[in-house]
């Protein structure tokens, strides 16, 4: 790991981090309404493409394409040139892929707000849009694999790893999810493909993404290596050999066939040999050196954002208990588990890892680490207090109910308080956020000064 | 060829090989297993309203909140009807059966509900049912309005009627003789067990001579306002088991007069129309709102006994008065006319 003067384009990277702040910004506004829509449900109420069914799926698929998916890029144009000892295979094709992105981006988000989406969760971009984003991401692929197979260093550190699997695996996850079920295959069946898909692009898009961003910056952070070489390994290939196999899960109790759902019960629970093996390698890494996170926040990000994977990580094999499904299943739970893994874990990893490389893009120390500090316990308190508590208490409540027997009013009319709740939080993360934004803006803005 | 040799390779190998075990093993493995039940049981295609209204809940997104199956748990057969089936979704691409459950399920939504109810619920859901949080569509046209709603009362309604066979019948009779025999007697005279208790009474079955697609609904919702439970958690081919046998406990041997006897048309008119309707539908401006509501004559096909009998004594526990003061060639009149009505 050299110099980043020398392999590392810094244009190319602050121009993904700009979309990708832009792919949180707007998205998380959105969610401010719909959260709002639950309490008011005629607030906007006439306007078609402010329905609750559109800017829902506007807000998914902003955050997951939108935001975590441009900053990984982000962070890899400037992780995978420090892994490889050389310039991107073509800094061109970078700037391609970006433009590329923002037409998938744009298109993809237009037509779903203009009421044109296809009926697969998480690929609800029409046909057209597909096409863009598939294309981007090969872009990228070739851009990111070729740079990292062309590298001359002896050995290939483990973030390469999780690069290289997440994606091969996920272009053709991604056909796989857009067009099977859409054209092939029927009811139960289709479930089943669907169940793969979703749980694929977490598994095997998201999470080897973000692990292997944090296998960099952690060590960077600490300026140490890795407690063990061993753990990484074992953490590695369970993930690529279990995660693959659970998908069915998101469908328990459902027609598909009985032997596939039991068989995704022990194959879930094995997931967690994978969260325990690599958060422990990273808090062995951390041993000795907790007094640091009191000093920078991107550290703090960091670590939080750990604390929070290993419990969502800990959340799934546990909700692969049938007799857990029986309760939690369709309720708010699973929507704060999901927040628990792509805001709580992932988004803070970003977070946390843009903190600590934008310095080195743009030649400028941050404008302020008061402001992260606000921004991480805006962040921090809003969704745990106010977000990720009372949403999974309340689906506690929506699952009783429904076991009892009540009237289906009383699961809605419950929700009320928690709902509300959830409401108060989203402000205060998007207070955090805005701040996050600024922080970098403005250090951007004091270099073009100066 | 000597980039392939490095140790990068392995890990592009590998995310592809592990894609391939998890699309072969968990997304083709359960597809061939159920190709066989898919094809077990004919479908009926939705009307091509009904698949314009699947396309607009589609692109509303309405699957992201309204689940599509019903799971044999958490009481939701009690609440929703029978556990859905693989082959009940043979023909759905894409599926829909969703993941969280904001408002409640629609699997077997078909019949639930009237359409003038699903058409205010669209325009905005707070006049229905003022606890929902469900987004109003005030811009759906009158067309689009009516196409959801037609896909609303296809829901559940997938599968075909059995055909009619002994083996159906045997199955009738033994869910009769558990299930119903108890009030509506062994026979189906309407002498059972609990006759003493019951007003009204339970119908005797030997009088009446009720399409399959009649008991069907009437087994689906039970009779309000009498001892009739719904049976709507009982699979549907069963129902329609029981629903051909019941037709077959008929002793009914009259037919119906060729042409309207004279006089019967406006006694009718003075006598009935305010609850039965103009057509014995059940549906005149009064009966809607009776319990027990008057029955639909066209579905139940009740035989002459059993309307002199009506005439004469009434039906205890309904709105139906005895009317002893019409004349013998009255009653005559008014039987033919609505045997003739309702062949």
């Amino acid at each position: 790991m050299n110099e980043n003067q020398i392999v590392v384009d810094g244009p190319l990277v602050r121009a993904y981090t700009y979309t990708a702040l832009a792919g949180i910004l707007i998205p998380l506004f959105f969610a401010l309404i719909l959260a709002a829509k639950f309490i008011w449900p005629d607030f906007l109420g006439t306007i078609p493409w402010l329905q609750f069914g559109r800017i829902r799926v506007f807000h998914t698929n902003g955050v997951i394409f939108g935001w975590l998916g441009v900053s990984f890029f982000a962070l890899l144009n400037y992780i995978v040139p420090k892994l490889a000892g050389r310039p991107l295979l073509s800094v061109k094709l970078g700037w391609w892929t970006l433009w590329m992105l923002i037409l998938a981006l744009s298109v993809g988000l237009g037509s779903i707000l203009a009421g044109q989406m296809q009926a697969i969760e998480y690929a609800e971009v029409p046909w057209y849009g597909d096409i863009l984003f598939a294309a981007a991401f090969v872009m990228a692929g070739i851009n990111f694999l070729g740079t990292l197979l062309k590298s001359e260093e002896k050995q290939l550190y483990v973030s390469s790893w999780y690069f290289i699997l997440g994606f091969t695996f996920t272009v053709f996850n991604y056909v796989m999810g857009n067009v099977v079920p859409a054209y092939f295959a029927p009811g139960a069946a289709g479930a089943a493909i669907t169940g793969l898909w979703i749980h694929n692009a977490v598994g095997l898009f998201i999470t080897p993404m973000g692990v292997g961003i944090v296998y960099f910056i952690l060590p960077v952070l600490l300026d140490k290596p890795v407690f063990s070489h061993l753990l990484s390994l074992v953490g590695f290939w369970t993930l690529a050999f279990f995660y693959p196999l659970g998908g069915s899960h998101h469908y328990f109790f459902s027609p598909i066939p009985w032997w596939v759902q039991v068989l995704a019960v022990p194959l879930t629970a094995m997931l967690f040999v994978v969260v325990v093996t690599v958060v422990y390698n990273w808090l062995m890494t951390m041993k000795g050196e907790w007094h640091k996170v009191g000093r920078s926040p991107a550290l703090a990000f960091i670590v939080t954002g750990t604390f929070a994977y290993m419990a969502t990580c800990t959340q799934g094999p546990f909700h692969a208990f049938l007799s857990v499904q029986k309760v939690i299943h369709f309720s708010d739970w699973v929507v704060a588990h999901a927040h628990l893994a792509l805001f709580g874990t992932f988004s803070y990893w970003v977070i946390g890892s843009l903190l600590y490389i934008w310095p080195k893009v743009t030649g400028v120390p941050l404008a302020s680490p008061g402001r992260q500090w606000w921004s991480f316990w805006l962040l921090t308190l809003g969704f745990y207090v106010f977000y990720f508590i009372p949403l999974t208490a309340g689906g506690l409540v929506q699952g009783t109910d429904w076991m009892n027997l009540l009237p289906f009013s009383a699961s809605v009319i419950d929700s009320l308080s928690y709902w509300k709740f959830r409401l108060i939080g989203g402000f205060l993360m998007y207070a955090g956020m805005v701040l996050f934004a600024l922080e970098l803006w403005q250090s951007r803005r004091s270099y073009e000064k100066a | 060829m000597k980039k392939l040799e490095k140790f990068q390779t392995i890990f592009l190998v590998a995310g592809i090989g592990f894609f391939i075990l998890s699309f072969v093993g968990m997304g083709l493995a359960p597809w061939t297993t159920l190709k066989k039940s898919h094809s077990e049981i004919a479908q009926v295609p939705r009307t091509p309203e009904a698949e314009a209204g699947r396309k607009i809940f589609m692109k509303e997104g309405c699957w992201h909140c309204h689940t599509q199956f019903v799971r044999p748990i958490a009481g939701e057969p009690l609440r929703y009807g029978p556990v859905s089936k693989a082959m009940e979704y043979g023909n759905e691409i894409p599926q829909l059966f969703g993941t969280r459950r904001v408002g409640p399920d629609l699997a077997r939504e078909a019949g639930k509900r009237s359409n003038d109810w699903h058409a205010a619920h669209f325009n905005n859901p707070r006049s229905t049912s003022p606890w929902s949080v469900m987004p109003a569509f005030p811009w759906f046209s009158k067309e689009e309005s009516v196409q959801l709603t037609a896909y609303m009362q296809s829901l559940g309604k997938t599968t075909a009627e059995p055909k009619l066979s002994q083996a159906l019948l045997d199955r009738g009779k033994k869910l009769f003789a558990q299930e119903c025999s108890g009030c509506h007697g062994t026979t189906g005279d309407g002498r059972g067990m609990a006759l003493p208790f019951l007003t009204p009474a339970a119908a005797n079955l030997t009088w009446v001579r009720p399409t399959p697609e009649y008991i069907f609904t009437v087994l689906n919702r039970g009779i309000e306002g009498s001892a009739m439970p719904a049976f709507h958690d009982t699979p549907s081919n069963d129902l329609w088991a029981l629903a051909h046998y019941v037709q077959s406990l008929s002793t009914i041997t009259a037919v119906a007069p060729k042409t309207a006897p004279t006089g019967g048309k406006k006694l009718f008119e003075a006598l009935c129309v305010d609850c039965h309707g103009n057509e014995a539908r059940g549906d005149g401006i009064v009966g809607a709102a009776l319990q027990p509501p008057p029955p639909d004559f066209h579905g139940l096909k009740p035989a002459p006994e059993r309307i002199g009998e009506a005439l004469a004594q009434g039906v205890p526990g309904s709105a139906m008065p005895p009317f002893a003061q019409l004349t013998t060639e009255q009653t005559e009149a008014l039987k033919g006319y609505i045997l003739w009505l309702i062949q």
